[in-house]
């Protein structure tokens, strides 16, 4: 069963009461949460996503509900709960949905230490994966959504996970956020895409979130082997150019845009440059997102 | 007779052969719990050392691995930060005695298997504090609790230093003279465990607590010291090191007169009554018996229970009831309030003395 | 009726709080607000003595107010 095929009350009943076991790639996270905004990204932006039964195992366990305190009557505020307990402070009730995608990250990032977690975009064309890691800001979810409305297969837009013995990248497809500036990028470059609203004043600027594409939750559990690694750099009326990255800058690189590279130690090293001996590395800047697309289109043909 | 009620995360340490026939929502249950009381690693590595951790069911068996990760990187992490302890405190002389987490990974000791460490505790003469402050000062070490009313409490009540964080490397450290404050009514001779230390073996300079008094000091860290989020990871630790202790012979009447010897007698009996009910450790009946000199007067002894056996459950929604929340205050240490000495009382009752009233307090 | 010497401040105490300001003052240590309750209700049941706790505890938070007595640790 997916997402589509409840309707929209039943949705809503779900998540007000038992919970919603939800699966993202490899994980299934049981949410559960009263607001509408809630609800309504869900059946939105994961609609082609599987739903697991109460029997089935949930790695997570999380609420999008208003603080216990007496503030949630004058100005309306919403708190992520892992398994009960707030990891961040409570933010503006009409931000419900980017916090939910927010903390469904850290959900990842601070436990799923059975993969190397790489803070980086993953998307994929005729069967190898371009990893974009980057500092916000770079541009690489505008790439990211970009690629993806061209045909590439969504992996991830945020959190690349790496099996730490065979170096494949396993798909973990969620909605792509994009910021501020981006959010007309991608809507006038692909009128197709599906997002959702845009949500004023978070602590990034307005976000809005794309909604993956069905092919890529579908093949959700077809992991990819890494092939470009990529640093992007958005820059206004830059010609699209890609530099040839030496594999020492971009391992630092890599391990550097690790959550939890440390925690991996040695096997953590050796990962890592599995990955980088299996990859051409490049610094990518650009300015015309067109531009930047049909490079990479024509990199993934000669490949 | 006391109940405790059973919370996975017990029975799975209790009997680790069972877990890979659980169901998934036994296992989801646990997990959670697991995690709540920094037992997952812990879990993990006991049914890996069994070899059982490839018939746990895939789903969560990723968290056990994962919980591995952690807790592998984490005792070389203690290494590292010892390491950086003994350089500190080279100049000084003198051997460093290693408590807790950092002494059971050195001792090579079964609790330092799955542990997720925290800080590095050590302990020092009182004689020597100063000194040993300086030199970890100069060496990157600051102290916390700036507030000077803190500070005052600490060096003045207090059986260590504020915790003394690193400035780069953001670990902290615990130095302790003693091992309960000054103004408790246990007193402990701090210098008899620094005398009955023994060193680590390969490691010159290092000394950990003699077995009875390692167990001892885990007992009354436990039930006299501590904020009990972490208390039934602190009794998985005393449970493992009475296991390994156990077989040893005379450790039992070792203990026992060993505790008398340093009036933690008190905390024994809790250690042994606890760790039998929650965790099924195999404490023969004579060693209970022995330490029963420990034990509190009745009525103390069965709101103790009801304190405890809710504080011991791990820190989880799932695992706890209308109490105990204030159970959990109760035994926070904050709850050992003092007069102030100089207060000067002239009282007269003007009211019926409380006892009198007991037949109207509602 | 209870004279703080230091503060040179008299205050009335209500039954309960004079009960566990004379339990703090017989004992010359610190002691535990579970001991301070078993002290009182020394024929309790533990349940109710458990009742008891959020009472003493108020009471001593009064104290810290009044500079009567002051908890171990910070």
């Amino acid at each position: 069963m997916i997402v589509a095929d409840l309707p929209e009350k039943e949705l809503a009943r779900r998540l007000a009461g038992a919970g919603l076991r939800l699966r993202t790639g490899p994980l299934v996270t049981e949410i559960r949460s009263r607001l509408t905004k809630v609800a309504e990204g869900i059946a939105l932006h994961y609609s082609d996503y599987p739903i697991e039964a109460s029997e089935d195992f949930a790695d997570f366990h999380v609420r999008l509900a208003p603080p216990g305190s007496v503030r949630r009557w004058l100005r309306p505020q919403v708190t992520f709960q892992f398994d009960g307990a707030p990891p961040f402070l409570p933010l503006p009730a009409d931000q419900a949905f980017p916090i939910m995608e927010w903390g469904l990250n850290w959900c990842v990032s601070s436990h799923c230490h059975q993969y190397l977690v790489i803070h980086a975009a993953v998307v994929e064309r005729s069967g190898c994966a371009l990893l974009l890691p980057a500092p916000p800001g770079s541009g690489k979810s505008t790439l990211c959504a970009g690629l993806v409305s061209r045909g590439w297969r969504l992996l991830s837009d945020e959190l690349a996970l790496i099996d730490p013995l065979t170096a494949n990248i396993t798909p973990l497809p969620r909605p792509i956020s994009l910021k501020n500036a981006s959010i007309d990028v991608i809507r006038a470059f692909s009128p197709d895409a599906v997002l959702g609203p845009t949500v004023r004043d978070t602590l990034k600027g307005s976000v809005a979130h794309v909604k993956a594409p069905a092919d890529s939750v579908l093949r959700a559990a077809e992991p990819a082997r890494p092939r470009w690694i990529v640093l992007p750099r958005y820059q206004a009326g830059v010609p699209a150019r890609l530099e040839r990255l030496r594999k020492g800058r971009a391992f630092m690189q890599l391990a550097d845009s690790a959550f939890n590279y440390n925690l991996h130690g040695r096997n953590g090293f050796e990962a890592l440059a599995r990955v980088i001996d299996a990859s051409d590395c490049y610094e990518f800047a650009y300015g015309d997102l067109e531009e930047a697309v049909g490079l990479f289109d024509r990199l993934a043909t000669a490949a | 007779m006391i109940v405790a009620r059973p919370n996975p995360v017990s029975i799975a340490l209790r009997d680790p052969r069972a877990l890979p026939r659980w169901t998934f929502a036994e296992w989801e249950a646990l997990i959670r719990q697991a995690r709540r009381a920094n037992l997952i690693s812990r879990l993990a590595v006991l049914l890996d050392e069994r070899g059982l951790l490839q018939d746990v069911p895939a789903a969560p068996r990723a968290h056990l691995r994962a919980a591995l990760v952690v807790s592998q990187a984490q005792a070389e992490a203690v290494r590292r930060e010892v390491a950086y302890v003994r350089k500190a405190l080279a100049r000084i002389g003198g051997d460093i005695v290693l408590l807790k987490g950092a002494a059971y990974l050195f001792a090579a000791l079964p609790p330092a298997r799955g542990r997720v460490f925290t800080d590095i505790d050590i302990l020092v003469p009182a004689s020597a504090l100063a000194e040993v402050e300086a030199a970890l000062m100069l060496h990157g070490w600051a102290t916390t609790h700036h507030d000077p009313y803190d500070q005052r409490y600490y060096r003045r009540w207090m059986h260590e230093l504020p915790p003394l964080l690193h400035v780069t490397r953001e670990t902290v450290l615990d130095v302790h003279h003693a091992i309960l404050p000054t103004t408790a009514r246990l007193k402990p001779d701090s210098a008899k465990l620094l005398q009955a230390s023994q060193p680590v073996a390969g490691e010159p300079g290092l000394r950990v607590l003699a077995p009875c008094d390692m167990v001892l000091h885990s007992a009354t860290h436990l039930f006299f010291n501590e904020e009990l989020a972490s208390g039934l990871r602190d009794l998985a630790d005393l449970d493992s090191l009475l296991r390994h202790f156990g077989g040893q012979a005379e450790f039992w009447q070792q203990l026992t007169a060993r505790a008398r010897e340093l009036d933690l007698a008190r905390p024994l009996y809790y250690a042994l009554r606890y760790t039998r009910h929650i965790l099924a450790t195999p404490v023969p009946d004579p060693a209970l018996k022995a330490a029963e000199i420990g034990r509190p007067p009745n009525v103390l002894n069965r709101l103790m229970d009801a304190l405890f056996l809710r504080a011991l459950q791990p820190d989880h929604p799932a695992a706890a009831d209308r109490l105990t929340p204030l159970a959990r205050r109760s035994l926070y240490v904050r709850g050992h309030w003092l007069r102030m000495p100089p207060l000067l009382l002239a009282y007269h009752l003007t009211v019926k003395a409380f006892r009198s009233e007991k037949g109207d307090a509602s | 009726m209870v004279l703080n010497a230091r503060s040179g401040s008299t205050h009335l105490l209500e039954p309960l709080a004079a009960e566990v300001l004379r339990a703090l003052a017989e004992a010359d240590a610190g002691m535990s607000i579970p001991d301070i309750v078993a002290c009182l209700r020394d024929d309790a049941a533990a349940e109710e003595a458990l009742e008891w706790l959020s009472a003493v505890e108020s009471v001593l938070t009064e104290f810290q107010r009044l500079g009567l007595a002051e908890p171990e640790q910070p």
